[in-house]
Order: structure tokens, then C-alpha cells, then sequence
């Protein structure tokens, strides 16, 4: 009897004063993105941090007509500072477990100390995904942001729908919080796919080549193409090439790449791309039909001329015009040739612009489509 | 029924792996990947292959005199006094490890699931929780443990399943370009994620074929190092070894960053986290077992029962004094070290050593 | 010892009429047998408890006839006259001589019918029970589509019967035993000899022995006076309505309680295996049977945690599930004004009140019930926006999955955990429901049914390597030489292959 009375009474404790992590679901605002944007004149606050977040109202059974998702915006030293200054304009506690896209305006980028802080801010924190896309804003992210709301009606997240799905197209190459970091620590060079707003619409074309939480330059879709193909990142893309003077478009279905690092004296680097895919266009009328072994291999021969110089013009760029190891070959040898790279490692931003970088192409196709 | 009250050797097995996977396995690669890099599987190898010698020193323990408990054995080699100080080490390891277990416990609970919860809730209610399984008869905590050994092999599993088609399995490399001078500390990094083998103290004289449990023992030991070598390389893998070393607690960061194709849960470190709080009470129970029957034992008792309430409040005191989470590793972590080598290593050796000479002696 | 008959029967009837005292269902017939010397003779038995044309045409006719019988002169007949009338004359199966007057009040009451002849100092005893009985039907509780249909009644001799037919074995034991004071309930206790482990038969006997109470109505009362832990949720003995599972249980090595007056009888030893067991298993092809014992696990999750899960979902962590859940589920919980815990409580409180209304009124009213209950109610407090739509798929499913389990109580058990773990979700989130299964899996761990392991096969010791076969899956029929271990059978080998 006792101690059934000291267990109610246990218990009845816990009730009262209890439930400490308590929100119910729909007392917390669930803010889908992130924009970071810098404030010049702000002093502390040199951020202007956006937060997006749907509403709820909006979406499911008998949804109003109001407007798909809200938008906050406040100056801020630091993106969950931006939480508390927030929190006077709205009901309730922001709740970062469910964001999925960051967008960092360019401007960020190009102060070292102030990129470091946000990454170690996400890094460090316990609710934030850390498959948080991470895109650059070629201008202000609060302006991505806001067209997201005028364009989309859904709270699908298109952005992030968009970035997530990258089998379409190779033109530019997802970045997640977890491969920024992962990427700065091996090679100190990073890609992530830019936003630009045309027509009032956003598009993600290209990438922004950051190195060392610093913006270096931007990169256009080929380039980023090429160097998908150098790291066998290409999932779906169409290469075009000129046979016979018509334009052929070969549709990539697989790629795999390997490199080959000989470290003597002077540093030889050999790149093997394999591609492999299908014939997506010829020409009606053709002399040549495709469908001969013969006509294949020298198509095949001609696709790979134009991956190998389009690989080979933006390798001489990040050579000689950046200065980035975006390719990976200071990983590949920090991991195959651990002991050269002890020796190499702090010279590495020097050597890397002289090192030797040969190409092969292989380009298979497999299958010419439903015709001859 | 023959083998009634007693248990058998592949529950010694479940109970082994059970009690010392536990809060260790967290943390355990970023511990040995600072100090080894992309070395530290050796360190957590070596660990595990140097505890192996002192399961045998406590299966050679009971030998003595089979079917005697460790406690009556050792009254008959080093007498009643001498044990007394050996079981008092051993008892004040146990709560060290105890406090040390539920306030990382705590503090990991606190990160993940709870984070406005006081701390003083978490281990109290964690601590009330396994008073009721460390009150049970040792018969108990091996069936339970048996039940939940499928969950640490099914998540481990589950683990290598889900990453190994996204992991960049190069991060792994260079494997062999280690420095020979810091394997030391790698081990002493890793030697403390292997305690809770001396749970065999108690529950070995009972079990069902005493000749046979050696092996069992060992092969526990092994599927430890499997497990952790598993889970080092994953964590390995996912981000590299400077993200590694980075994180206090890589094991969850890897599984937050799981994508499961199937897009029924997100965010898995929740669901793991909840998963993981079974893993713990599997550790903490046993544990807490033996540090109430080693204090029955001191004062004579038969029963451990009534010693487990008591317990609670010296383990919640032990367990809130360290500030923050640094020093919990810096005090109660060396210090439970510490005491583990005493408990573990040293007394057995020292009564194995007495029941030694003192055969010699009476052959002479 | 209680009185012995005396050779006076006035003097017998007249005791016997005082211990029946206002009671009117015992009949006193008088007769005479005999032709020329007329000896008094008396029948006494319980209205109702005996077959009365048996009566009349075996016992009453046979004596009258009698005095026809030339060379059977009752007057030199003299002590062994019940022998001989048991031997000549009275025409019923199964007769037995008494004279302790207490064994005979009992027999009556039992429903046998006793002889009383002037003159002996013995009465014969004449098995005449016979009353109305149910007849053998399919048991509501545990039916199946495939397999025998037979289903315990309330008469424990047609139980037995059941029973034995299936097992035509002289080494089926059944031991009889009354338990209860007042009501002498009969028990029988059956197993197999050369099979059962002699401990836990011992464990059963004496548990039963231990017995001191007035009345046993049904077995469930004999079930918590013998089971092991009393302040358990779960049960930890078997109980079933089908004799094909007590005569699979028996094979097994276990031990079946029979008690007279329930259509349920008692397995022992009781598992986790053998209570997520149905009947069907064994008579389903096995590929399908591992398929729904899985599926069967997965509800004993469900119906102990689903509506603490989505508390500790909507309340705690609404980050573990996918976004585009997460944010359907605050949709649809926007308007609701209770928390997420009392929406919970108001929803399962709810259905147990129709389940129970359901239940306490069967046929046609039930059934409106659970559509008014079910359909309408659901259907308004969704409309009103005191719940939300999903609680409504959560408390369904949930009843849903209890159902699944096949054996009541053990579903019963869950369903009172459940609210537990409700409570514990409504404190401590997921952290909460983590350590109350902890707590309820060393609960299971501690369990012991009459020595056995209540977590056996899945934890237990002495378990062989074919013990796993008929858990979470189960093999082929050829793949079952052995019996199960955990019931440390003293002949293990089930069959040999050819």
C-alpha cells in the first residue's frame, strides 16, 4: 500500500512538473529554408538572415487561399541569433529539424571569417540536417527566396525538390553541409551550384568554386559537366558532337572515372573517363545509318573528342586561372600516397597549377535508340 | 529440468556483447581517430585483442574450484579480509562506471531527444528504471540480454546496409600509415569501450557447461571488435577523417546523415537515439547488478535486492558533480580507467597468482 | 471420516434427509424389492443432474422386476446383496460401493444416484449423470478456416473426450481432482506421461494442492490462483477453447488443466512463443504462417505503442518523420484545441467504452453500437475538430492490431500497457516510451511460468537449435524432429525421417 502510494505520488510528480520538451506540432514553426545574406553597415549584426517557413493553413484538406509560405527577415550575428530576434514578431518557436535548403548570398562568401562561422553554427548544432543543401546566390538570397514564394504554390520545396533531383541534368552538382565540410578538409576547394534569377525565376546553372571558405570564381554548366565527369558525378546528361557535319547528341547513362597519380619528380596525373549511354539523335536521312558497327566507332571516336577537350579546356582553367583542386588529385594522393603527401601538402597551392594532367576518353554506345 | 538457475553459455555470449556495447560505441572513433588518424582501427583492435588475456585470467579464476562463486573462491585463496579490499575496488569501479554511463547517457539524451529536460531527470528516471532489472537474479539480465543482442547486431547491420552504397569507401585509406609510438594511447583510448567483461565474475559459475564458456567468452569479445571495427570504418567512410575527428560523437552523425530511400522516417538519429536508450539499460543493468551484489557481499548479505535503492542516490550524486561534458571524460572517464585496471585486470591476476602459489605450496 | 451408513435405512434416509434439509432438488424414491419377503429400498439423486429415463429403466425396472425372478431370493441374501444386484441386476455402465455418508452426499450432488437396501451396510453408488448440455460447437473466440471446429463446452467429461480422441494413447494420464470447498469443482489434470517433464507436473500439483478457496467458477479463477506473478498484466498460462491446441500443447510436453463448468482449458507452461501461436499456424502452409507470425509481432507493437508514438511525434520530436508528413500532420491537428496527449486519452477512452457497450450487449445491438460508436462518433469529433483525422487512423488501427493477436489475454495485456506507455510519451517523449519498454521487457525477462522462462524460445536456456523454428517463422511440418526444448521434454524426438 506504501508503495503504491509512493509511486502515484512519483509519478504525479513528474506530471506536474513535468513535460519540459513539450510543443505540441502545431506550436512550432517548421522553417523549411535559410537565406544568409551580408549587412554591410550592421556591425554585430553582419548578416541578414531570411527564414522561410509554410503555411500551415495553406496546405492539405480545405486549405485557404493565403499566401503558400511566409517570410522573415532580420538583421543577426549569426543564423539561429536571427531565432531570437524573430521570436518578438511570432507565436512560436522556430524548429530547424526539417530545413532543407541554405542559400548564401555571394556577398557572405567573400569574407572568410564570417563563412567559417556559419558552417560551424550548423555544423555544431543538434537539430540541423546535415544533408542541408547549400546553394550561392548569385546576389541576394532574400531575392531567391522571395521568387520561390511568387513562382511556387506548392510546399514542396521546389528549390530543394529541384537540387535534390540532379539525374536529370549534370549542369550542376548538389552540395550537401556534410560534403562542403568534407570537401574544405581534403582539398580545401568546394563547389555548390549557383542561383541566379532570370525573368523572375530563379535557375540553378553552374557552380560557385569556393576555396578555403572563400569565393573564388563562378563556373559555368560545361564546366561544371566536365568536372562531374572527372569525379564520375554525371548520372543523366546529353553531350553533343559533330560526325559527318551533323550534330549527334549522346545521352550519357553511366560514367566511371579513375585516376592514376605518379609522383617523381615531376607530378603526371592520368584521367580515365568511361561513358557509357545511347544514341539520342542523328538526322533523318542519313548516308551513314547508325546502325553499323563502323559508323559507331567513329561516332564513338567523335563524342570522345569533344568530352576530352571540353575536359581538358576546364582542367587548363582550374589549372592555371583558379588555382582549385576541385578535381581531387591531392585527395587521391593524400590517400594512395600518404607519405609523398606529407611532403607535398604544404607546397600543394603551388605545384598543383604545373602538375601534368593527361586525359582518355572512352565512350561506349550501347544502344541507338528505336531506330537504324 | 537440469539446468534450472543456471545459464547457458551463448546467453554468457549475449550478455558479454550486451553489457559492453553501450555508451562507448558513440564515441569511440573520433577517440582513437585523434589520436591515430585513419590508423585508429588498430588501436580499437589492439584494445580489444589485450582484454582478451584477462577474460581468460577470469574463466582460469573460476577453475579453481568449479561451480564456486567468485566471491567464495576468493575468501578460500586470499581470505575474508583481503577480499573485503578487493571487492570495495571493485564496487567503487562499478559506481564510477555506473555514474560515468548514465551522465554521458544523460547528456547524449539531452542533445538529441530532450533538450530542455534537466539532467537530473534523465538519469533519475534511467537510474529507477534499471534498479528493477538490476534487482532481478543474474538468470534474468542474461535472458534479457539475449533479446536484445539481435538489436546491436540488427543496427550495426543496418548500419553497413544503409551507407555502403554512398560512402566513399577511399576515405578510408591510407589504412597503414600509422605511427607506431601512439598505439599506446590509441589503446588506452579504446581499452575503456571494452569494459564490461568482468560481468563474467558473476554469472560464469553458473553456467550450464562451465568448460565450454572460455570460447563463448572470447567469440563475444571478437564480435565486439567486429562491431566496433564496423562502425569506426563506416564513420570512416561517410566524411572523411577530418570530419571524424571533428565530431564528439561520430556513430550518430553518420546515422543523421542517412537517406533511406524509402523516405518513410527522417532524420534517424531520433529513432536511433530511442533505440540506443535500450542499449544503455542493457549496459547499465548488469552494471548495476553486480555493484549491488558486490555491496551485499561486503556487508554480508545474501540478497542484493535491498542494497539496489541505495545505490541510486550515491550513483545520481557521483554522476551530476563533473560540469560539463569535457569533464565528465576528464574525471569520472580517467578515473573509472583507472579503477577498471585495479578492478578488472589487477585483482584477478592477484588472487589467480595466490591460488597459484598456494597449490604450489601444498604440493611442496 | 464422516458417518458410515448404518444397516438401518429409516435411520439413513433420515440423516440423509436432515444434511437435505430445504433442499428441494433432491428426490427421495422409495421402493421395495423382492417378492415374498419385501425388503425396503431407496434411491436418492439430484432433480435435473441426473439422466432420469436411465434411472427408471435400468435401476427402477430391473429391481421391480425382481420378485419375478424365481431364484433370486432376497431373503438369503445378506451382506454381499450389493454385489450381486451390481453384478445381476442394475444395468448401468458404471457402479461403486460407499459407505461414508459425506462421499455419498457428494456423489449426489454430483449427480450420481444412491441405492440405499435395508439391510447393508454399503450404498451403492450408480454413475447416472446426465443434464442438458451445450453440445460441442465452434468456439467463438479462437475460430479458424482451416481445421477442426470442435470447441470446448462447460461439461469437462465431453472436454476430456475431446481430448482423447485425439491422443488414443494409454500413456494420456488424467488425473481428477475437485478444488473448492463448497463448489467441488472437478480438475483434470492430463498429460503425457512418457513426454512431460516431470518438475513442472510436480509444480502443477502442487500449486493446485495449495488451493483453499470456496468456489472455483471458471477456469480463468483456477488460472490466477496458480499462475506465478499476480500483479502481472500478462498472463502467464494458456488458456483455450480448442482441443486440437490442448492435444498439440500435450504432445509438447505440457500440461492441461481442464476445470468442469468452463469451456476454457489451462495450458502450462505458457510463452511468449506459444502464446503468439494460433491453432491455424499449424494448418496453414508454412510460408504464409511466417508471414503472419511477423505480422503478428509487428501488432504487438502497434497496439501497445502506436498512440504513444503519436504522442511523442507530435508532442517531442516532430523531426523524425519526412517533412512533407510533418507538415500534413500539424495541417491536420491545427484546430484541434486539446494536446496531443489528451486527444490520445479522449480517443482510446472512447473505444474502450464502445468495446466494452459492445461487448456487454452481443447480437444486433453490439454491432449498432460499434457503428454508431465507430462510424459516427469518429466521423463527428473529426467534423467538430476535436481530433484529428489521423488520431482516428491511429486509435483504429491500433484496436485492429490488438485483435490480431490470437490469444485474448495476452492482447489484453498490451492493451493496458498501452495507456502506461502513454503516459510515459506524454512525460518524456520517445525517451519515455524507450524505458517503459525496458521496463516491460525485463517485466517479460523476470516471468517465470512454472519454472519455464516466459521469454522461452527467445531467451531462454536449454534452447536447441530447432527451438527457433516455430517462432517468428515456422518451418516446414517435416522440418519438426524434435519437440520444442524450453518445455524440457523427456523424449524429445517428434518424428523420423524417411
Amino acid at each position: 500500500m506504501k508503495r503504491c502510494l509512493l509511486f502515484i505520488l512519483l509519478i504525479s510528480l513528474l506530471f506536474l512538473s513535468g513535460c519540459w520538451d513539450k510543443v505540441e506540432i502545431d506550436q512550432r514553426i517548421f522553417v523549411s529554408s535559410i537565406g544568409v545574406d551580408a549587412n554591410e553597415d550592421g556591425h554585430m549584426n553582419k548578416f541578414n538572415i531570411i527564414y522561410e517557413y509554410p503555411n500551415i493553413n495553406a496546405i492539405g484538406k480545405g486549405a485557404t487561399e493565403d499566401e503558400k509560405i511566409f517570410i522573415l527577415e532580420t538583421p543577426a550575428s549569426s543564423i539561429f541569433q536571427a531565432a531570437r530576434e524573430l521570436s518578438t514578431r511570432v507565436p512560436f518557436p522556430f524548429y530547424f529539424k526539417h530545413v532543407k535548403v541554405l542559400v548564401l548570398g555571394h556577398e557572405v562568401l567573400h569574407d572568410e571569417k564570417a563563412f567559417r562561422e556559419i558552417i560551424d553554427e550548423l555544423n555544431r548544432d543538434t537539430k540541423i540536417n546535415k544533408r542541408l543543401q547549400i546553394l550561392v546566390a548569385e546576389g541576394k538570397a532574400r531575392d531567391i527566396i522571395d521568387v520561390n514564394v511568387i513562382r511556387e504554390q506548392t510546399t514542396d520545396r521546389d528549390l530543394y525538390s529541384m537540387v535534390q533531383d540532379d539525374r536529370s541534368s549534370s549542369r550542376y552538382t548538389f552540395q550537401t553541409l556534410a560534403g562542403l565540410i568534407s570537401d574544405f578538409d581534403f582539398s580545401g576547394v568546394t563547389i555548390t551550384p549557383r542561383v541566379i534569377i532570370k525573368n523572375d525565376r530563379y535557375i540553378v546553372s553552374g557552380g560557385c568554386l569556393l576555396k578555403n571558405y572563400k569565393h573564388l570564381a563562378w563556373i559555368d554548366e560545361k564546366e561544371n559537366r566536365a568536372i562531374s565527369a572527372i569525379n564520375g558525378d554525371i548520372i543523366n546528361e546529353t553531350i553533343d558532337a559533330i560526325y559527318d557535319d551533323n550534330l549527334i547528341s549522346y545521352t550519357v547513362t553511366n560514367i566511371k572515372s579513375r585516376k592514376k597519380v605518379q609522383v617523381d619528380d615531376q607530378i603526371d596525373v592520368h584521367i580515365f573517363v568511361r561513358l557509357e549511354g545511347y544514341l539520342q539523335g542523328y538526322i533523318m536521312g542519313a548516308e551513314k545509318p547508325a546502325y553499323d558497327s563502323q559508323v559507331l566507332k567513329e561516332m564513338e571516336k567523335a563524342i570522345e573528342k569533344s568530352v576530352k577537350r571540353e575536359i581538358e579546356r576546364t582542367i587548363k582553367k582550374l589549372q592555371k586561372e583558379y588555382n582549385a583542386d576541385v578535381i581531387g588529385v591531392g585527395e587521391h594522393i593524400s590517400k594512395f600516397q600518404p607519405k609523398k603527401w606529407r611532403e607535398l601538402k604544404d607546397k600543394w597551392d603551388e605545384l598543383f597549377p604545373d602538375i601534368n594532367i593527361q586525359v582518355s576518353v572512352d565512350v561506349k554506345i550501347r544502344r541507338t535508340g528505336l531506330t537504324r | 529440468m537440469q539446468g534450472k538457475n543456471k545459464i547457458s553459455n551463448r546467453q554468457i555470449k549475449a550478455l558479454l556483447v550486451t553489457t559492453i556495447v553501450g555508451v562507448g560505441v558513440l564515441s569511440l572513433p573520433s577517440d582513437v581517430a585523434i589520436v591515430l588518424n585513419n590508423g585508429g582501427w588498430i588501436g580499437i583492435l589492439l584494445g580489444g585483442l589485450i582484454s582478451i588475456p584477462f577474460i581468460m585470467v577470469i574463466n582460469k579464476l573460476f577453475s579453481i574450484d568449479p561451480g564456486k562463486s567468485f566471491f567464495q573462491i576468493s575468501y578460500q585463496v586470499v581470505g575474508r579480509a583481503v577480499t573485503k579490499v578487493f571487492l570495495f575496488i571493485i564496487f567503487s569501479y562499478f559506481i564510477m562506471v555506473l555514474a560515468y554511463t548514465v551522465r554521458l547517457f544523460s547528456e547524449v539524451i539531452k542533445t538529441y531527444l530532450l533538450e530542455n529536460t534537466p539532467t537530473e531527470v534523465i538519469i533519475l528516471t534511467m537510474l529507477l528504471a534499471t534498479a528493477y532489472i538490476a534487482r532481478s537474479k543474474i538468470e534474468v539480465l542474461a535472458r534479457f540480454a539475449v533479446m536484445i543482442y539481435p538489436i546491436i547486431v540488427g543496427f550495426v547491420i543496418f548500419l553497413l546496409v544503409v551507407n555502403l552504397p554512398n560512402n566513399d569507401f577511399t576515405n578510408i585509406l591510407p589504412l597503414f600509415d600509422i605511427d607506431y609510438k601512439l598505439i599506446p594511447r590509441a589503446v588506452y583510448a579504446s581499452f575503456f569501450s571494452y569494459a564490461g567483461y568482468e560481468i563474467l565474475l558473476f554469472a560464469q559459475h553458473i553456467s550450464e557447461d562451465e568448460s565450454r564458456s572460455l570460447k563463448y567468452s572470447v567469440g563475444s569479445m571478437f564480435m565486439v571488435i567486429g562491431i566496433y571495427l564496423v562502425i569506426f570504418f563506416i564513420t570512416l567512410s561517410r566524411n572523411g577523417i577530418h570530419q571524424l575527428k571533428r565530431e564528439i560523437w561520430p556513430t550518430i552523425a553518420v546515422i543523421k546523415e542517412i537517406d533511406l530511400p524509402g523516405y518513410f522516417l527522417e532524420n534517424l538519429d531520433g529513432v536511433v537515439m530511442a533505440v540506443w536508450v535500450l542499449v544503455v539499460y542493457a549496459t547499465v543493468g548488469p552494471f548495476f547488478y553486480a555493484c549491488g551484489v558486490t555491496i551485499a557481499e561486503i556487508f554480508g548479505f545474501n540478497s542484493h535486492k535491498l542494497f539496489i535503492p541505495f545505490l541510486i542516490p550515491l550513483i545520481y550524486i557521483i554522476a551530476l558533480i563533473p560540469d560539463n561534458l569535457v569533464t565528465v571524460n576528464e574525471i569520472l572517464g580517467s578515473i573509472g580507467n583507472y579503477l577498471n585496471v585495479a578492478a578488472v585486470v589487477i585483482v584477478p591476476i592477484i588472487i589467480l597468482i595466490a591460488a597459484y602459489v598456494r597449490k604450489g605450496r601444498e604440493k611442496v | 471420516m464422516g458417518d458410515l451408513v448404518s444397516r438401518d435405512l429409516k435411520e439413513n434416509i433420515e440423516k440423509l434427509k436432515y444434511i437435505f434439509k430445504d433442499t428441494g432438488d433432491i428426490i427421495f424414491r422409495s421402493i421395495d424389492i423382492g417378492r415374498d419377503y419385501k425388503r425396503g429400498a431407496c434411491l436418492v439423486y439430484t432433480d435435473g443432474l441426473v439422466n432420469a429415463p436411465s434411472i427408471s429403466e435400468h435401476v427402477i425396472q430391473t429391481l421391480f422386476r425382481l420378485d419375478k425372478c424365481d431364484d433370486f431370493d432376497i431373503r438369503y441374501i445378506k451382506s454381499n446383496i450389493m454385489d450381486l444386484l451390481a453384478r445381476e441386476a442394475i444395468a448401468i455402465p458404471e457402479v461403486k460401493e460407499e459407505d461414508d455418508l459425506d462421499k455419498i452426499v457428494d456423489a449426489i450432488l454430483s449427480g450420481q444416484t444412491a441405492l440405499f437396501i435395508d439391510g447393508a451396510d454399503k450404498v451403492l453408488i450408480l454413475e447416472t449423470r446426465g443434464w442438458p448440455n451445450r453440445g460441442v460447437n465452434q468456439p467463438d473466440a479462437e475460430t479458424v478456416v482451416r481445421g477442426p471446429r470442435d470447441g470446448f463446452t462447460e461439461t469437462l467429461k465431453i472436454n476430456m473426450t475431446l481430448i482423447r480422441r485425439r491422443i488414443k494413447d494409454p500413456k494420456l494420464k488424467t488425473v481428477l481432482t475437485t478444488v473448492g470447498r463448497r463448489s467441488k469443482t472437478d480438475v483434470a489434470i492430463m498429460y503425457i506421461e512418457d513426454i512431460v517433464s516431470p518438475e513442472i507436473l510436480e509444480e502443477v500439483n502442487k500449486r493446485l494442492n495449495q488451493i483453499d478457496i470456496d468456489a472455483i467458477l471458471d477456469s480463468s479463477m483456477l488460472e490466477f490462483l496458480i499462475e506465478d506473478n499476480y500483479l502481472s498484466p500478462f498472463p502467464q498460462i494458456e488458456s483455450t477453447e480448442r482441443p486440437d491446441s490442448v492435444a498439440a500443447s500435450l504432445y509438447e510436453g505440457r500440461v492441461g488443466i481442464l476445470v468442469d463448468n468452463s469451456p476454457f482449458a489451462l495450458v502450462v507452461p505458457a510463452t511468449v512463443g506459444t502464446l503468439t501461436q494460433s491453432s491455424e499456424d499449424y494448418y496453414s502452409r508454412w510460408t504464409i504462417v511466417s508471414v503472419v507470425r511477423f505480422i503478428r509481432l509487428i501488432s504487438i507493437f502497434i497496439s501497445s505503442l502506436a498512440p504513444a508514438l503519436y504522442i511523442a511525434i507530435t508532442s517531442f520530436h516532430p523531426g523524425i518523420i519526412p517533412t512533407r508528413l510533418n507538415y500534413y500532420l500539424e495541417a491536420s491537428r491545427i484546430n484541434v484545441p486539446f494536446p496531443a496527449v489528451v486527444e490520445a486519452f479522449l480517443m482510446e477512452v472512447t473505444l474502450e467504452l464502445l468495446r466494452e457497450s459492445g461487448s456487454r450487449i452481443a447480437g444486433p445491438i453490439g454491432t449498432t453500437i460499434g457503428i454508431v460508436g465507430g462510424l459516427i462518433i469518429g466521423q463527428a469529433a473529426v467534423e467538430a475538430g476535436i481530433v484529428s483525422p489521423l488520431m482516428i487512423i491511429v486509435v483504429a488501427i491500433t484496436t485492429i492490431a490488438t485483435f490480431s493477436i490470437p490469444k485474448y489475454e495476452w492482447a489484453s495485456g498490451f492493451r493496458f500497457i498501452r495507456f502506461i506507455f502513454m503516459i510515459l510519451a506524454s512525460i518524456l517523449g520517445l525517451y519515455g516510451i524507450m524505458l517503459g519498454a525496458a521496463v516491460t521487457l525485463t517485466h517479460l525477462s523476470r516471468m517465470e511460468s512454472f519454472g519455464i522462462p516466459f521469454t522461452a524460445p527467445y531467451s531462454g536456456l536449454g534452447i536447441k537449435e530447432g527451438d527457433l523454428k516455430d517462432t517468428l517463422v515456422k518451418a516446414p511440418i517435416q522440418k519438426f524432429e524434435y519437440r520444442p526444448a524450453f518445455t524440457f521434454p523427456r523424449n524429445r524426438r517428434r518424428m523420423r525421417k524417411r
